[in-house]
């Protein structure tokens, strides 16, 4: 579903590496953690990966097609929530999901059930007739939830996603990506919350300084520790 | 240094970006003085303009004996510009500000706080005041002579004269904030008021001889309304003509009189000021409904339009070329086009109406510029089209048309307008149609790849994108220099006005080219820049 090989980007004229050949693979099915310290490069990763960001070195393939050399397709099978997503103040939640659905090529009939089951699951249904900049932080997290999954996509690319979700919506959130990969899809997400990592990932990966010093199923990775001990060794003092 | 000095130190170095400063100077220092050399060119620019407005109210006042009241005017013009410029950012630099949490839960007084930011409201406002006041005393010292006090006294006034309006401004701008917060119409209310307030000032302009007859004719009488109902403009001005140092502690006591009632009336109630201006209009009601589905295409120019239409400064900085095409057009209506080129200074020939008029709103259409802060306005919500299934082509289209929505489509109505009612021929209908619109496209093209050079993609207010960008400097000289040279070059070569129309669609021909080239310089290198503009 999403394979990143030797990924190396390159910032500023000093020539420094905020990722560095890296490489992983993402199967269809899979819930992908991505850990790391704060600076480790995994917003850089993701958002390559993602296609808003260029990078020098390396090659990314989403559902088989090179980011790079066609990006709308791959685009049109993912979706993307950053950390502390910020949206249009200027629309109402409603016109948003519209504008999303709109861009995604998302039916009339397709988008109004969708709507109203994320709507209802997240309790935000009341709130869409409002502007977005009234909204608190929590419900632009859950519109942007939203947004990401109405037009179903085969590829969740998360950065924090948890942030700001109230302790229901969380739980919901976790059962459609745990619903979103039964059906044939993936998931890849950053978190620094290191106990959901451990038990929703079936795969982990930990980044540090731009390279990846640990990755495969997270029983593996973790052995018999906890993931946080793990994380805390192989990452040292940082 | 106590809470309020240190509240104030921070403020400065935030308004004056010392830290952006030390950024730019590490990217390079070519840069950098490029940068500084452009600004100080338009800064004299804008200098020079306003030099030779003052010039000609002071000789309009010199000659009816009445120059010693120009200080006093002064002031008056003075303030109302700050008032004007201080509505716009009041509301996000005294209330509702970034840092207002973390400022209020530390262990300051309210009072300090709305002090400094007050303070820091009024010192970015005295490049308003130093624009009309710094070439008006100049001139009155040339014109009529001004003692060294009365120099000192300039100063001073320069200084301090902002504070009332500053703080006037400031009231109304949070008594609107406050009600429309709830009514959804601030947006609306300003935009209408700074259209208006524009209209007046053109409309004013175009009778300027007129008016200022009729000023200087009335200027006694203006200035005694002026010592009663706005005293602290009167002593200001008068100070200064006649040195009166009990004239200038009055001035500056009405100033600090206002400044520390202000401070300690909105002082008390700080906090459920900033709760009121922070809530949002919110109903919580919304039912489901049946749904329309559009294309992407559509769906990215709504938005476009949903953006443009909700921020004021965004509006007023970019569509008074169309109003100003209006305007024009009416104007003609109704005083007939030889009128018309005599209120412009520009000459009466028979048959040059059609090309006076198309080089007129091409002029216009080039002065009205969306696009090059289309890209920086997405800041930090640029992922989302980043990271939509888009071609960038329609991005970039979708931006071009709120562009031309403000430049070609007025330009078409105004030059239909202008056919009928100056009895125009066929061939000046033409062209009143084609090159106004070819120069809309010139200027959206060309506005848009300013952008992409240059994004701003972090800022606290639009007014920084909008206003103060290098791509909004850069595409209005790109957009001058695109009419300026057919211009100069016609000047130049001395060429006959029997030459005329064939060099006009030589015109149009040359600005075709231009656009098909700036359009493929969009499709190739513009792509590359827009993958690079961070999201």
């Amino acid at each position: 579903m999403l394979r990143i090989s030797h990924l190396t980007k390159i910032y500023g004229k000093s020539g420094k590496k905020a990722v560095d050949d890296l490489s992983l693979t993402i199967e269809s099915g899979d819930i992908f953690g991505f850990i790391g310290h704060n600076g480790a490069g995994k917003t850089t990763t993701i958002k390559s990966a993602v296609g808003i960001l260029d990078f020098e070195q390396g090659e990314i393939l989403v559902d088989g097609k090179d980011i790079k050399k066609q990006p709308e397709a791959c685009k049109a099978v993912m979706a993307y929530i950053p950390d502390n997503p910020d949206l249009y103040g200027s629309l109402t939640g409603i016109q948003y999901l519209n504008f999303v659905c709109d861009l995604y090529g998302v039916s009339k009939n397709d988008r109004e059930q969708r709507i109203k089951t994320y709507a209802d699951a997240f309790e935000i249904t009341k709130n869409l007739g409002d502007l977005i900049s009234s909204y608190s932080h929590g419900m632009r997290q859950k519109l942007a939830v939203i947004s990401a999954l109405v037009h179903r996509p085969k590829l969740l690319i998360l950065d924090e996603p948890f942030v700001g979700l109230d302790p229901t919506a969380s739980h919901r959130l976790k059962e459609m990506m745990k619903e979103l990969c039964a059906e044939g899809g993936a998931i890849f997400f950053s978190t620094h919350v290191l106990e959901v990592a451990e038990k929703l990932c079936n795969k982990i990966a930990i980044i540090k300084n731009g390279k990846l010093i640990s990755v495969g199923d997270t029983d593996t990775v973790k052995g018999d520790a906890s993931l946080e001990d793990v994380f805390l060794e192989l990452t040292g003092d940082e | 240094m106590n809470k309020f000095g240190t509240l104030l130190k921070y403020d400065f170095i935030m308004m004056l970006g010392l830290g952006k400063l030390k950024a730019e100077l590490k990217k390079g220092k070519a840069k950098f003085a490029g940068k500084a050399l452009l600004g100080a060119f338009l800064v004299l620019a804008v200098l020079g303009t306003i030099f030779m407005y003052i010039y000609m109210l002071a000789d309009v006042l010199k000659m009816t004996g009445m120059l010693d009241l120009m200080p006093i005017f002064l002031q008056v013009i003075s303030g109302l510009m700050v008032f004007l410029f201080t509505f716009y950012s009041a509301g996000g630099t005294l209330f509702s500000f970034k840092d207002y949490d973390l400022l209020l839960s530390m262990p300051v007084k309210p009072r300090a706080v709305l002090a400094s930011k007050l303070v820091s409201l009024t010192v970015s406002q005295l490049l308003v005041s130093c624009v009309i006041m710094v070439p008006g005393i100049v001139v009155y010292a040339v014109l009529g002579g001004l003692s060294p006090l009365g120099w000192v006294f300039g100063i001073i006034s320069v200084l301090f004269s902002p504070l009332v309006p500053v703080v006037l401004a400031s009231i109304i701008s949070a008594v609107i904030a406050a009600i429309s917060s709830r009514l959804k119409f601030k947006n609306l209310v300003s935009i209408i008021l700074s259209f208006a307030f524009f209209a007046l000032i053109m409309i004013g302009s175009f009778n300027l001889q007129g008016l200022l007859a009729s000023f200087a004719a009335n200027a006694g009488g203006l200035a005694e309304g002026i010592r009663q109902y706005m005293p602290f403009f009167y002593y200001y001005g008068s100070a200064m003509v006649t040195g009166s140092v009990l004239e200038l502690l009055i001035a500056l006591a009405i100033s600090a009189a206002v400044f520390a009632l202000f401070v300690w009336v909105f002082s008390i109630g700080y906090k459920r000021i900033n709760q009121l201006l922070n809530e949002r209009s919110s109903r919580a009601n919304y039912k489901l409904t049946a749904l329309k589905a559009g294309s992407p295409m559509r769906a990215l120019f709504f938005k476009e339009l949903k953006t443009y239409a909700s921020t004021p400064i965004y509006i007023f900085n970019t569509a008074f070329g169309a109003l100003l095409m209006f305007i024009l057009t009416i104007a003609a209506a109704f005083f007939g086009g030889e009128t018309m080129a005599q209120l412009l200074e520009l000459p009466v020939v028979a048959d040059m109406m059609g090309p006076m008029f198309a080089a007129l709103l091409s002029l216009l259409a080039v002065m009205s510029c969306t696009t090059c802060s289309s890209i920086s306005l997405e800041g930090k919500a640029f992922y989302l089209v980043k990271a939509a299934p888009v071609p960038v082509w329609k991005v970039f289209a979708a931006k071009i048309s709120i562009n031309l929505l403000i430049t070609a489509v007025p330009a078409v109505i105004c030059a239909v307008i202008l056919y009928a009612v100056l009895g125009l021929s066929i061939q000046a209908l033409l062209i009143l149609l084609i090159l106004p619109v070819l120069y809309s496209f010139y200027i959206s093209f060309m506005g848009l790849l300013m952008n992409l050079l240059s994004p701003k993609m972090e800022f606290t207010t639009p007014a920084q994108v909008v206003k103060q960008s290098a791509a909004t400097v850069y595409a209005m000289l790109a957009g001058l220099a695109g009419v300026a040279v057919p211009v100069a070059l016609f000047l130049l070569l001395k060429l006959s006005v029997d030459f005329l129309w064939t060099y006009l669609w030589l015109v149009c021909g040359g600005v075709l080219l231009v656009d098909i080239l700036l359009a493929a310089v969009l499709g190739t290198v513009g792509k590359k820049l827009y993958a690079a503009v961070p999201a």
